[in-house]
């Protein structure tokens, strides 16, 4: 679920190309060395939340969706930094569902030229920046299994022309939960242009060596966008993954409840796709309205037939729709509200947004 | 009544009895009767299996026939008349049912008047009690020897001719070989099942096969094959059951008087040549039937039986190896449900008692099996049919390793070597089931009221890794009537529920001592021949007079039930055992003979037949196969460590004794790297070759069930054979980890091969060092060896407080007396460099017999590799940093 996070800021991101954050400056000198202070207040949720398609941590018709950030971030020289911490309802599947403050970003980078960068700390993977392009919707649709902010990172990312490019390194990465990756590789590749842009993205995880229920994982995603006029933009987005779940779980030392260890084996693969088409209408720089058809598959949804497996409402395939409105009274506050229909986990999504 | 006289005086006093007696039946019944026609023997056997003067379909001639013949001998109620006619082709004999036990003396010749009948497929005449004396002057014809003729097509084309006759079992039943081909026992004396379940008959017998004994047609040809069509039928065709015409208590064998005093040296076991024995060839329900007049000058003895495989008190498998090798020694035992939950064990989970229904009976039990795991020497050892009440101290399994353990009282170290060391008892492998990192009661595999289980010895193998391989369910559709209910049996049960389970394997990973090799075993019980599955009832409307609540199912193939779900346990052990990899062994009763599909599954399909697994199949909660089954082309490439070795010796392996055919359920699957350390295979026949009156049991045997047990020897311990191999293993071998080792008594055996290159002398000195010892060299014996004998051998340093860890050992072989050390400085210049020898050694300390819980390490199946590995390379190379440094330059 940690990619539900990032989800987010990207969104937020690409909503919000005119909507600049008003960072508050801290420090700068004649050299251009600078540090800053930005962050957003969000608050609003999920409602009528639907439990069975496990994206939530209950089951309560309303699900608080309450974020918040706080960072700095600064340069000297080619060298940049971010620190970044987040509050936030922990309202996914497995989560606690308290607030929790935890730091979501610390990291140097560094600007070998103005195009080409290296970062190493605790940030985002270099595919983390592109999982969702297509995407114009406010709230997360079609999620890929992306590992997202990973720590013990050393990542790339560069431009040529309209190419840009990335790739990242993560030392024994781990999920949201704690849970032992193994090595992330991850890259991207895409091409940039006003009109018409698209993008590859790749991850491979090596796997956990028996340490969690994860192992190797396969993940391949695109997006495209295409600005059909000013006003009117169209997306796709996609995935594909395999991913290698334990089906076997050994104890080895439980003497510590909290943090009791095992012994995982038995992998076998899951495969999981999923697909978007959305479309963005900008009336003004007040209002715009987003549509999106979203398709998933996921084979643990299927029963194949099995006595045993309880398959899902929906079945092995779901597609759902959403229908959005954002409202921006000033340039840093949005409104939002999503309307979904057809299988989906929510009925509306309504949130109000911040950015400073 | 002559050769009734030259025997013991009390068969005399019986017959003058029977003879007086035999008189008052005597009457006019032929001479009166003129009307009816009079028939020779051979008119009415006729040259074929049936009379010829019944049409066919007619199995009661409509008028009475008058018979003449000399009284060969009798039976109860029974006279057998004979009369030579020089055909060959028709018998000379024929049975009277007089129907009262005032019969004629044997030698006269008689005349009969009666009607000729096919009663269950015996030529007979029903007579009425009346017999008419025609000469009181003629002797008894003797038991003629029973010959196959070249006019015969089968062998029972022979008994038929004999039908009716008095005959005698030779040495030889053909003249024209230069063979000895005798009558073969193919079953030992018990209880005759096929009678019970076919015509509700409660027999005891045990049956004949000619020339050789009869085995499952399955296990010497691939199922379903035209070839194993035709080992059926010359099975069917060669038997003969032997039968006693005298009403027997339970236990006893009535022409067997030497087995009433001492049935346990007078045994009847399977491959035993039945020898100048002699009875009436008849034909009853089916078969054809050696029966045994009730008279002493019938019994048979010890004598009557030559002993082709005989009891052997070890099993007969070498451990021969080359001076350079050890061996392993692997086996896989059933131990007929061995439950001890009814006396002191851990509850059953289901409540079942499949075993001993007494505490004399599991003391029996115990002691039986005690003796067998004792005499088979293995160092570890499939055991299935253990009961599944746990892990726990009280559990079955507990039970066996204590019992067993017991046998091994001898600690100290000068018994090393002894067979009741204490360094040769065993621990039990036991999985943490419920995941509490605690193994006890609690602990089980899967949800059967059996399981199997994995004994071992710590001082020769150490536990890596334990796990169950779960086997499939089947969760089919139920089996319906055409009413669309569902079909029941006679007591108002489910036929085919659709539902079936099989029980999950045990499997272990072992680092095996003195190598840095690791061997997995997987202890295995498929499911049963016996209960049905979902693919036995297709087709059930359209079977030829079927009836679905009481028939056994048709099996065109052999195979019993269930085969094809065996196959899907055979394809889940197979993948499974895929992703483990490295040398393992499937052991266990696999409820299938050697051709069968589970089998080829696990082996190869040389043939191409076309093997299916069950539908509806399930691995846990995994759909295996999905509604339709599958057609499985895959198969595993495992070798029969028996049967490789039964090509090599010329022979036929079998386990198991089912009806009158034998064969191979107990199977021991080498994967191909192990071919090469295959020394021996055999499966140790003292249980299916041997009578049921033998075991454990005290039901049925009357008074008779303790001379008929001896806890002291292995026979009939079991109802299947086990079945062992010795594995040969190079002192030191290793695919490159470390070789292991673990002391005994604070004492490391460090093996040195000294090769023939070395050209070793008596005097010459071993020495070995050691490095790693660190500080801890001053506390460390490492004492050099001085050659008692030239040559090649293998010598062993006994290292003395030697602590667990990693080292480096190095042997050499030091010229002459000259030595004085076992350092390098000591014996450079005086080594003979071809004899060196290294290795990258742990030491480890030996698995305790209370087992605990092991983790296994992780098996690779979800990808990884070391964390430590930085592929910043990889990185880079992703999307041409290398090209963007050269810009920025």
């Amino acid at each position: 679920m940690r990619q539900k996070i990032n989800v987010r800021v990207i969104a937020a991101a690409s909503l919000l190309l005119a909507a600049q954050s008003q960072a508050l400056n801290i420090f700068e000198d004649q050299y251009g060395h600078k540090m800053d202070l930005y962050g957003e207040i969000g608050t609003g949720g999920h409602f009528g939340a639907d439990y069975e398609y496990g994206e939530f941590y209950t089951d309560e018709t309303f699900v608080d969706d309450t974020f918040s950030s706080l960072g700095i971030k600064g340069t000297y020289d080619n060298i940049y930094y971010k620190l970044e911490m987040d509050y936030q309802r922990e309202n996914w599947k497995g989560g606690s569902g308290d607030m929790v403050l935890a730091v979501d970003k610390s990291f140097f980078g560094y600007r070998i030229t103005p195009k080409h960068s290296l970062e190493f700390g605790l940030t985002d993977t270099a595919f983390d920046a592109y999982d969702k392009y297509g995407d114009f919707t406010f709230d997360t649709t079609v999620e890929t299994g992306e590992a997202g902010d990973q720590s013990s990172t050393l990542k790339y990312d560069g431009q040529l022309g309209y190419i840009k490019f990335g790739s990242s390194y993560s030392y024994r990465g781990k999920s949201e939960s704690g849970s032992e990756l193994g090595n992330i590789y991850n890259g991207y590749i895409g091409f940039f242009h006003d009109i018409f842009s698209v993008v590859v993205g790749t991850e491979r995880r090596v796997g956990s060596d028996g340490l969690s229920k994860y192992g190797k994982q396969e993940l391949t995603g695109l997006g495209m966008r295409l600005n059909v006029t000013e006003a009117l933009s169209f997306g796709v987005n996609g995935y594909q993954e395999e991913e290698y779940i334990s089906q076997e779980k050994q104890p080895i030392d439980l003497s510590d409840v909290e943090n009791s260890e095992y012994r995982y084996n038995q992998y076998e693969p899951l495969d999981r796709s999923g697909w978007l088409i959305s479309s963005k209408y900008v009336f003004n720089e007040k209002w715009e309205v987003v549509a999106s058809h979203n398709n998933e598959e996921h084979e643990e949804w299927d029963d194949k037939g099995s006595v045993f497996i309880d398959q899902p409402s929906w079945g092995a395939v779901r597609n759902w729709q959403t229908f959005g409105v954002n409202f921006r009274p000033h340039r840093s506050v949005i409104f939002s509200a999503e309307v979904n229909t057809g299988e989906a986990a929510q009925d509306l999504y309504a949130y109000t947004r911040i950015y400073f | 009544m002559k050769k009734i006289m030259n025997t013991s005086m009390l068969a005399v006093i019986a017959s003058m009895a029977f003879s007086q007696t035999t008189w008052a039946g005597a009457t006019t019944v032929c001479s009166d009767a003129t009307d009816i026609e009079t028939k020779t023997i051979a008119e009415v056997q006729g040259d074929s299996s049936s009379s010829p003067l019944l049409a066919d379909g007619v199995y009661e001639s409509d008028v009475d026939y008058k018979i003449e013949g000399i009284v060969s001998t009798k039976l109860y109620k029974t006279i057998l008349l004979y009369s030579f006619d020089g055909n060959p082709k028709t018998s000379d004999g024929l049975y009277v049912y007089m129907g009262t036990t005032d019969l004629p003396a044997v030698g006269d010749t008689v005349c009969v008047k009666g009607k000729v009948k096919e009663y269950f497929g015996l030529t007979q005449v029903t007579s009425g009690s009346d017999w008419e004396l025609i000469d009181n002057t003629t002797s008894a014809p003797g038991a003629i020897d029973l010959k196959v003729s070249e006019e015969d097509d089968t062998f029972a084309d022979t008994l038929e001719r004999h039908e009716g006759m008095l005959v005698n079992l030779p040495q030889d039943l053909d003249d024209s070989t230069e063979l000895h081909e005798d009558m073969r026992v193919t079953r030992p004396f018990g209880f005759d099942f096929e009678l019970y379940n076919n015509f509700n008959k409660f027999v005891d017998n045990f049956a004949l096969s000619y020339a050789r004994i009869n085995q499952h047609p399955n296990q010497v040809s691939v199922a379903g094959s035209v070839e194993a069509e035709q080992v059926r039928a010359e099975n069917e065709s060669a038997l003969l059951f032997v039968e006693a015409d005298a009403r027997a208590n339970d236990a006893e064998i009535p022409y067997y008087p030497d087995f009433q005093v001492d049935p346990k040296g007078n045994h009847i076991r399977i491959n035993d040549s039945a020898v100048d024995i002699k009875g009436v060839i008849t034909y009853t329900y089916g078969r054809y039937r050696l029966v045994i007049p009730d008279d002493p000058q019938f019994d048979v003895s010890n004598s009557n039986f030559f002993r082709n495989t005989p009891r052997e008190s070890q099993p007969p498998v070498s451990n021969a190896v080359n001076y350079d090798q050890f061996t392993l020694r692997v086996a896989t035992q059933n131990v007929l449900n061995y439950f001890n939950s009814p006396f002191g064990g851990e509850p059953n989970p289901n409540g079942s008692n499949r075993g001993a229904e007494s505490l004399s009976e599991f003391d029996r039990q115990t002691d039986k099996l005690v003796s067998t795991l004792f005499a088979m020497n293995a160092d570890v050892l499939g055991l299935l049919e253990v009961e599944n009440n746990g892990f726990g101290k009280f559990g079955a399994i507990a039970k066996i390793r204590d019992e067993l353990n017991n046998k091994y009282y001898r600690e100290e170290a000068e018994y090393r070597g002894n067979p009741n060391y204490e360094g040769n008892k065993y621990a039990f492998v036991a999985i943490d089931s419920n995941g509490d990192t605690i193994i006890d009661e609690k602990d089980m595999i899967g949800g059967d009221a059996v399981t199997t289980g994995i004994i071992y010895r710590p001082s020769k193998m150490t536990l890596e890794a334990a796990k169950v391989i779960p086997m499939p369910s089947q969760h089919a559709p139920i089996i319906k009537d055409e009413m669309g209910a569902a079909i029941l049996d006679k007591d108002g049960e489910v036929r085919e529920s659709g539902v079936n389970y099989q029980r999950d394997s045990l499997m272990a990973t072992f680092i095996v001592h003195g190598t840095g090799k690791r061997l997995t075993i997987v202890a295995n019980h498929f499911k049963s021949k016996g209960s049905t599955c979902w693919e036995d009832w297709q087709g059930w409307e359209t079977w030829e007079n079927f009836d679905p609540v009481n028939d056994s199912m048709v099996d065109v193939d052999f195979q019993g039930n269930c085969e094809n779900f065996r196959v899907a346990a055979a394809v889940q052990l197979g993948e499974y055992l895929e992703d483990v990899g490295g040398d393992r062994i499937i052991l266990g009763d696999l409820n299938a003979y050697t051709y069968e599909d589970p089998l080829l599954v696990l082996t190869s399909n040389p043939t191409g037949k076309n093997i299916r697994a069950a539908r509806d199949t399930y691995i846990g909660k995994e759909i295996q196969f999905g509604s339709s089954g599958k057609k499985i082309t895959k198969t595993y490439g495992y070798l029969s460590a028996a049967e490789l070795k039964d090509h090599e010796k010329g022979q036929a392996s079998w386990s198991f004794s089912y009806n009158d055919e034998v064969g191979s359920l107990d199977h021991m699957l080498i994967s191909p790297s192990l071919k090469n350390n295959l020394v021996d295979a055999v499966e140790w026949h003292i249980n299916a070759a041997e009578s049921s009156y033998y075991d454990y049991s005290e039901k049925h045997k009357g008074s008779r069930a303790n001379d008929l047990f001896d806890a002291s020897e292995p026979y009939r311990s079991s109802d299947h054979d086990p079945a062992i191999m010795t594995l040969g293993y190079h002192f030191g071998e290793t695919n490159g980890a470390r070789v292991h080792y673990t002391p005994d008594s604070n004492v490391t055996f460090i093996p040195y091969a000294i090769p023939a290159s070395a050209l070793a002398q008596e005097g010459d000195y071993a020495v070995l060092s050691i490095e790693g010892l660190e500080q801890r060299s001053s506390t460390v014996a490492i004492p050099k060896i001085k050659l008692s004998k030239g040559g090649v051998q293998t010598v062993f340093f006994e290292v003395a407080n030697l602590d667990t860890g990693n080292y480096k050992m190095k042997m050499s072989l030091i010229k002459g007396d000259e030595a004085v050390g076992s350092n390098e400085e000591s014996v450079a210049g005086k080594r003979i460099s071809v004899a060196d020898a290294s290795m990258n050694v742990s030491i480890g300390k030996k698995d305790k017999l209370t087992p605990e819980a092991i983790v296994a390490p992780y098996d690779g199946s979800g990808g990884g590799g070391s964390f430590g590995h930085v592929f910043i390379l990889g990185l880079l190379m992703l999307f041409g940093f290398s090209n963007i440094r050269q810009r920025s330059h």
